[in-house]
Parts: C-alpha cells; sequence; structure tokens
C-alpha cells in the first residue's frame, strides 16, 4: 500500500512538472509585459514551441544589441479558442500585459479582436492569415504575415499558369485558417478560371488521419491541382495517402505545407508538394538566425519561426518608440506605434496598411528536394 | 482497413474491462507508450525494426503491468470502478504531457520502418487471427475458465483456490500487449502525437461499451463496423464533416439496442426453458 502511495505521489509529481513545463510563465524579468497566446500542450504544441524558440533567439539577440528585452509572459491555448479566451483575460488582467506578440489561429484571433479594442491591448501575429481577419480583426490587431487572400490568389496563379485548371480541396472545417484558407483559395481559383465545383470541396476534422476515402471521392473529379487546406502532419499524411494510391498531385498549400511535421508525415511523397510562401530574404541575419536555430534547438527553423522572430522585433520597436515619447507606455501607445512600422526583418519590410494587414509581400514558390530541404521553383 | 488498427486495442481493452469491472482508460495509452519507444529504438538508436518492435511490445505491456500494480489493482479489489476512472484520466493526462515534453510538442513519423505497400490486408487479416485466437482462449481453454470465473466473481473465484494473481498478471499482460500492437500499428501508420491514443482509445472504449466487454467477436464486427461507417461518412460530400460521430452513434445505438432488445431475449430464453421444462402431452386421437 505504501508503495503504491509512493508511486502515485511521485506520478503526480511529475504531471505537476509536465504541466508546468507546458504552461511556463514568464521569460526575462525587467521589461514592458508583453503576452504570447500559443498551444504549447496538445496536437499543435509545434506552432507554439517554433514560436517560442524563436522568441529566445530575439531575447538574446536583443539583449546583445544593448536594447531591454520585452518581458514575454506565455499563455498555453492548446488551439483552443476557450483556453485562449481564459488566458488572454488572465495575461491582461492579471499580468497585465501592454500588447501581445502573438495569439496562434486564426480563428483565436477573430475571437479576441473586439476584446482588445475594447481594453486597448494590441495584438501582433505572425501566423494568423485567415482573410477574414482583415475586415473582423479590429483595429488593435496586426499581422507580420500576409492574408491568405494575398496568398490564395498567388497560389492559384501558380496554379493557372501551369495549366492546372480544375482543382480539388480538402480543408479541416474545424480550423479557423483552413476555413479562411478554403474561402480564399476557391474564390480566387474560380475568378482566374479553374474549375473547382462545391463538390470538389470535401472537409475534413481535426481527429482525421485516415484520408483514403476522401482521396477516392476527390480522386473522381479528375484534377489536375490539389489544394490541401490541412496542417503540418495531417496535410503530410494526406499527401502520403494520395501518393500511395498513385496520385502525382501537385498538391498546393501555403506555409502549412512548410512544417517540418507535413515534411515527416509526407515522407518521400513530399517532392509533389508545390508551396507558395512569403519570400525568405536570404541575408546575413537570416542566416545568422537558422544558424542560431538549428545549434540551440536540432531542428531546421520553418517560416513560422522567421515571422515569430520579425514579430518580436516589430513589437519591441514600437514599444521603445512608445517609451522614447515620455508617455506611459500603453497599449493604445504601442498600437500607435505599430502602425507607423517600417521594419527590415528577416522576411523583408514590415509595414502595415489600413487594415493593419501586411503590405508588398513577397512570394517564392518551393518544391521538396525529398530531403526535407525546400528548392525554389520557377 | 482503418477499423483494423482499432481492432487490437479494442480486444484488449475488453480483456481487462472484463476481468476488473471497470473501463481501464489509461490500457490504450500503452500503445503510445510502445509506439515512441519504437520510435526512438529505431530512429534514433538505429536499432534494427524487428529487434525495436519486440522491444516496443515488451515495453508496453510491461508499462501496463506496472500502471495495473501500482494504481488500479487496489481499486479493483476493493471494487471501486469509478475511483480507478478517475485515476485512469490521470494517467492519461500525465503520459500524454510527457510524451509532449520529450518530443517538444512536435508530432513524430516513422521514416526508417519497412511498411509493405499492401499492409491494409495484413492487418485486417492479422487482426481476425487475433480476434479468433483470443476468442478461443477466453472460451475454451482452461485459462480461459479461470479468466471467466475471476471475472464473474473474484473473491468466489479466490476461495475456490484459484491463482488469481497469475490470471490478473496474464490478462493484463495480454490486454497491455494487444494495446500496444494497436498503438503500433497506428503509429507506423499514422505518426505520432502526445495524445495519439485518447481519441483512438475512445473510439474502441465506446464500441465496447455498446457491444458488451464480454463479447470479443462482436467488439470485433463493431470497431470494423465503425471503421466502415467512418469511411463511408468521409467519402460523402455532405457527411464527411460527421466521421469523429460514428464511434459514438454506434455506442447510443448499440446501448439503445441492448437496453431496448434484452428484455426480448431474456423473455424468449425464459419462454424456452419453460416449453423445455414442461412439454406439452401429446393428445391421443
Amino acid at each position: 500500500m505504501n508503495l503504491q502511495r509512493t508511486l502515485f505521489r511521485a506520478l503526480l509529481a511529475l504531471s505537476l512538472i509536465a504541466a508546468a513545463g507546458c504552461h511556463g510563465k514568464e521569460n526575462a524579468p525587467g521589461g514592458v509585459a508583453i503576452g504570447a497566446i500559443l498551444p504549447l500542450s496538445g496536437d499543435n504544441a509545434s506552432f507554439g514551441i517554433t514560436a517560442r524558440n524563436a522568441y529566445q533567439i530575439a531575447e538574446d539577440d536583443a539583449r546583445q544589441q544593448g536594447r531591454i528585452p520585452l518581458r514575454l509572459v506565455y499563455g498555453d491555448s492548446r488551439l483552443d479558442t476557450k483556453e485562449a479566451l481564459a488566458e488572454y483575460g488572465r495575461l491582461v488582467h492579471q499580468e497585465h500585459v501592454a500588447g501581445f506578440v502573438e495569439a496562434t489561429g486564426s480563428g483565436i484571433a477573430l475571437a479576441l479582436g473586439d476584446l482588445a479594442a475594447r481594453d486597448q491591448v494590441p495584438i501582433l501575429s505572425g501566423v494568423d492569415t485567415s482573410p477574414l481577419l482583415t475586415t473582423q480583426g479590429g483595429p488593435f490587431f496586426f499581422r507580420v504575415v500576409p492574408s491568405d487572400a494575398y496568398s490564395g490568389k498567388v497560389l492559384c496563379t501558380w496554379a493557372i499558369e501551369k495549366g492546372l485548371k480544375s482543382g480539388v480541396l480538402v480543408v479541416n472545417q474545424q480550423n479557423g485558417w483552413a476555413v479562411g484558407f478554403k474561402s480564399a483559395t476557391t474564390s480566387a481559383y474560380r475568378d482566374q478560371g479553374g474549375a473547382m465545383p462545391d463538390d470538389a470541396i470535401l472537409s475534413v476534422t481535426d481527429e482525421t488521419v485516415d484520408f483514403n476515402s476522401a482521396i477516392a471521392q476527390l480522386q473522381k473529379k479528375n484534377p489536375q491541382a490539389w489544394f490541401v487546406g490541412l496542417m503540418g502532419r495531417q496535410a503530410g499524411l494526406f499527401v502520403q495517402q494520395a501518393a500511395a494510391r498513385g496520385i502525382k498531385g501537385p498538391f498546393l498549400g501555403v506555409d502549412n505545407l512548410a512544417q517540418s511535421e507535413f515534411v515527416d508525415a509526407a515522407g518521400a511523397a513530399q517532392t509533389r508538394a508545390w508551396l507558395e510562401l512569403p519570400s525568405e530574404i536570404k541575408s546575413a541575419a537570416a542566416a545568422s538566425f537558422s544558424a542560431k536555430y538549428l545549434q540551440r534547438f536540432q531542428r531546421q527553423p520553418d517560416s513560422l519561426a522567421f515571422e515569430a522572430y520579425d514579430a518580436y522585433f516589430v513589437m519591441l520597436g514600437a514599444v521603445e518608440l512608445a517609451q522614447k515619447s515620455g508617455q506611459p507606455v500603453s497599449g493604445a501607445a504601442i498600437q500607435r506605434q505599430l502602425k507607423a512600422t517600417d521594419f527590415e526583418g528577416l522576411t523583408g519590410r514590415v509595414q502595415f496598411d489600413l487594415h493593419n494587414d501586411l503590405v508588398n509581400a513577397q512570394y517564392q514558390r518551393f518544391t521538396y528536394d525529398g530531403k526535407g530541404h525546400k528548392i525554389p521553383v520557377q | 482497413m482503418r477499423g483494423a488498427y482499432y481492432l487490437p486495442i479494442a480486444l484488449g481493452f475488453a480483456l481487462v474491462a472484463r476481468h476488473g469491472r471497470y473501463l481501464p482508460l489509461w490500457l490504450p495509452e500503452c500503445g503510445m507508450v510502445s509506439s515512441y519507444t519504437a520510435y526512438f529504438l529505431l530512429e534514433r538508436a538505429d536499432m534494427p525494426a524487428l529487434l525495436a518492435v519486440v522491444v516496443a511490445l515488451i515495453f508496453g505491456s510491461a508499462c501496463a503491468l506496472v500502471l495495473h500494480f501500482a494504481l488500479f489493482a487496489g481499486h479493483i479489489a476493493r471494487n471501486e470502478p469509478f475511483a480507478a476512472l478517475l485515476r485512469s484520466i490521470g494517467v492519461i493526462v500525465l503520459l500524454d504531457n510527457v510524451a509532449g515534453l520529450l518530443t517538444g510538442g512536435y508530432s513524430l513519423a516513422f521514416t526508417r520502418f519497412p511498411l509493405p505497400s499492401n499492409h491494409g490486408p495484413i492487418v485486417l487479416g492479422g487482426g481476425i487471427l487475433l480476434t479468433v485466437i483470443l476468442w478461443a482462449w477466453v472460451n475454451h481453454t482452461r485459462e480461459g475458465l479461470g479468466y471467466r470465473s475471476v471475472s464473474a466473481n473474484r473473491e468466489l473465484a479466490i476461495q475456490y483456490g484459484l491463482q488469481v494473481s497469475r490470471i490478473d498478471f496474464l490478462v493484463v499482460f495480454g490486454g497491455g500487449l494487444l494495446c500496444s500492437l494497436g498503438g503500433l500499428a497506428n503509429g507506423i501508420r499514422y505518426g505520432l502525437t502526445a495524445g495519439m491514443m485518447s481519441t483512438t482509445g475512445l473510439k474502441a472504449v465506446a464500441v465496447v461499451v455498446a457491444a458488451g466487454q464480454e463479447n470479443l467477436l462482436t467488439v470485433a464486427i463493431g470497431v470494423l463496423l465503425v471503421g466502415i461507417l467512418e469511411s463511408l461518412c468521409q467519402g460523402s460530400i455532405r457527411f464527411s464533416a460527421f466521421e469523429p460521430g460514428i464511434s459514438y452513434g454506434v455506442l447510443a445505438v448499440g446501448l439503445a439496442g441492448r437496453y431496448l432488445l434484452s428484455p426480448w431475449w431474456v423473455r424468449r430464453n425464459m419462454r424456452k426453458r419453460w416449453r423445455a421444462d414442461n412439454p406439452v402431452p401429446e393428445v391421443a386421437g
């Protein structure tokens, strides 16, 4: 009995340690408190962990530049809107953060938009690409990543240019980003002369891992282009299972196909993916960031890491300018400075338009070499 | 085919559930333990595939034994199914968090496992074979009789001198092995994530509850049916979004069916027995 009790206590202690690990709160004391609502546990934890890794490098770089790093306070959303709302309340009302450097998930950002405007707390994102955020994100939502309204158009242009005029789409209907991707892609593809009838769009859910029936159904449409509105692992499994049925693709996507989990799950079928991504600036800073990331975390950074790094420095710049103005650093002051942002980041120049969307987004076309490395294509 | 991936988990779960007279929700997690073990042995330690699989299966089963005797055996002895259920949930949360921490939250995929292209029929055939073997063991062997006796009345089985602890060991090891096998098959086919067995495990649980843990063949048919229905649902443009609800639909229909039909079965069997005991005398012409 004693042994059982001891074992149970040990397991309980371990679980508390695990929970604490997934719910890291504060990072660096001293700077202005800025929140980050990320999925740090659950099925989508890789998003949050990648962003957190990038922030850690950004903090070190800020210190090296003689700047005071932001005091990041994390909230774990598990990519769930209810959890995110609870974390938002905790960070704003208990931790008194002046802004957010991330609120991962377009659905979450849409839910937080009105609250952020009410509380005058700016939210900056390097992940949320839903076109709905342009009109419904509110005046306090900014993003350093282009809207899918734009990336979807660019992706469809690529498909049409290559003569792929009949397309199908698989989409995770439970994912806010995927729903935005669906609306952006279908309208852009149809506008450019592509054929994608409503029965060529098939919805799946978060839990789907076996896509064989969906693939068989979509295959009946004899598509030339397969648009993939699934994230990381799911997208990889879809492409891998389609390839196993002899489908050559191409499978088109945006940064959802740039996740390392896509590469792992797709395996050899990764070469059939076509990705349209914001240009990776081949600057010394980007190369240095990649090297630091690889050395510290034993993984190549994906596009999410670059965007997170840029988001951190855009927020830091806005906070510093708000401090210099002599006024107390409030969310409203940071928002005013964010509006005037003109920052040269790892992913290019960051400026915001009237809707706080990124202007002048540059895109590049990629596929994979079969070993997980992206290779540019014309 | 996808039902075949649920099959070993459902069988293992049914075996242990009947034995302990509770819902061992934690048991499918041994599949995750086994799957991650195989991944690290194969992909990180460069162990040969067959050896990695065998070690992972043994480790998963051993994990089941340790968890059972450390956390659940007491509840079973004291007939506390709800306490065991709550503890099961705690174990699931713990194991999922540990897996998440070990992998930095990233999902993983086997890259070095030589999965044959026609693995579907192999998994299905293997699952059916497992079902038949397990059914035969439970219903037509001496150990199976002991298992059924302990499941029916543990106290009485102890009084009759059955080696209950040996049966406990065999059943939990067997259940753990089946769940490890199912978890490994799922991991190889669909990749590994922390919490990978939660959904699959719940589907198996739904079927076992609906079919009844004592009916192994019905459980097997039930999980295969869930797989078929999920595939049909996903292949329909209109109904594809309802795919995750299939197992819960099967649970609802199964439970309703059992409750509605059971009085009918009872009445029919009683009538049969009464007629057998009271034959109608032949009337002489």
